[in-house]
């Protein structure tokens, strides 16, 4: 009798343990499986999109430059961020080889004119009309 | 059996005789003990299955057991199995011969960045691969190091610098990448020379047009023989936003 008892104490055990694991488990196996990697490739895109677009708004363009490399943004998508990235890049290495001394740092002055004139091109040459003022205002600044 | 009053023969079992319905006193005596019989087994049948359904009860869930059990030894290894096949899809085992190809031409073509998203894919950083760890990790710090400066930089335009995270970080990364700091693979190698130079004069351009450091500060810093502490690198952080960061 007594060895009945345990059976099935131990076996109700087991069902317990085991059902909970299986209601916890079963919904999230066939979520794993249906819905496979962590998003879509549709979704993936809108997400590095509103990534990037937030990064752009609040003009962090250290972050949106991350962003982008790290999202490797290399579709037509990502142009106007990658417009605006690198013609904030340009205007921070004039103002950094502007500031070094040829003396100290020979090349200096050829690496800022470099850079200069990337700038000035830059607002000349803007693909997207959103990032027109800025690159222009950095242009304007050199002078 | 014979009847002992008209002599005709019948079944033993039988109550009477079929022919002049005599008693038939061994029928009935039949009948008793048959009865008796089958009282006697329902009894026993009773006992047994009073007995018996603990055995039963314990059967029937022991088997139920045995099956969750089962099902979820099975969910548990398509889970594993899942996260196997994920890791098979995203680290796409390629030959050695295939990645030294690939890897080769994201070097050649000097796409370092690339090849370090690569190397990271395939779990490929290794000494055997020195020369290509090196100069992917090393432009993935030059890649965060360039971010944060932007970002340093933003700060200081908008007035908005609240602490020294930035200055901090970029300081930190530029003497790393300065030294060729990228953990095991910090041997510098002449195949990228052409790397270092490259970063070393962007850095060095940082240190003097955008932090202010002086000569003595750089050659410091720059030193591969001077161990820089947190501290140290706290203190020289401290003294450049005392200067003010050239803008």
């Amino acid at each position: 009798m007594s060895k009945h008892i345990i059976t099935i104490i131990i076996s109700s055990f087991f069902i317990a343990f085991s059902g909970l694991f299986l209601i916890v488990m079963i919904p999230n196996i066939i979520k794993l499986y249906a819905e496979g990697d962590e998003y879509s490739e549709g979704d993936d895109m809108v997400s590095r999109i509103e990534r990037c677009d937030g990064e752009y708004y609040e003009k962090n363009y250290g972050e949106l430059y991350n962003w982008l490399v790290l999202d490797d943004c290399k579709e037509e998508e990502f142009d106007i961020y990658w417009e605006m990235v690198n013609g904030y890049f340009d205007y921070c290495q004039y103002r950094q080889w502007s500031n070094c001394d040829e003396d100290k740092l020979p090349g200096s002055i050829e690496k800022a004119q470099y850079y200069r004139e990337k700038v000035i091109d830059n607002a000349n040459n803007v693909k997207f009309s959103m990032n027109q003022r800025r690159l222009e205002e950095f242009a304007e600044e050199l002078e | 059996m014979k009847c002992i009053h008209c002599g005709a023969n019948y079944k033993t079992m039988e109550l009477e005789c079929p022919y002049c319905h005599a008693p038939n006193p061994k029928g009935r005596e039949w009948l008793k003990e048959r009865n008796k019989a089958e009282n006697k087994y329902k009894r026993e049948r009773i006992n047994v299955i009073n007995k018996g359904t603990p055995y039963i009860v314990s059967r029937i869930i022991m088997y139920i057991a045995i099956t969750m059990v089962t099902f979820s030894v099975i969910s548990f290894l398509a889970v594993v199995a899942f996260f196997i096949r994920e890791e098979f899809k995203s680290v796409g085992y390629v030959s050695r011969s295939e990645a030294l190809e690939q890897m080769e031409k994201y070097y050649n073509n000097g796409e370092y960045l690339e090849l370090y998203f690569y190397m990271s894919e395939k779990d490929l950083f290794d000494e055997e691969y020195y020369v290509y760890s090196q100069a992917a990790l090393l432009t993935n710090k030059y890649h965060l190091y360039q971010s944060k400066k932007m970002s340093m930089l933003k700060e200081l335009e908008d007035g908005v610098m609240d602490d020294d995270y930035y200055v901090s970080y970029t300081l930190s990364e530029s003497i790393e990448i300065y030294k060729v700091d990228v953990g095991v693979y910090d041997e510098e190698v002449s195949e990228n020379q052409a790397i270092y130079d490259m970063y070393r004069e962007e850095i060095m351009s940082f240190w003097v047009g955008t932090l202010g450091l002086t000569e003595e500060e750089i050659e410091w810093i720059s030193d591969k023989e001077n161990y820089l502490y947190f501290t140290d690198e706290q203190e020289l952080t401290a003294k450049i936003i005392e200067r003010g960061i050239k803008q």
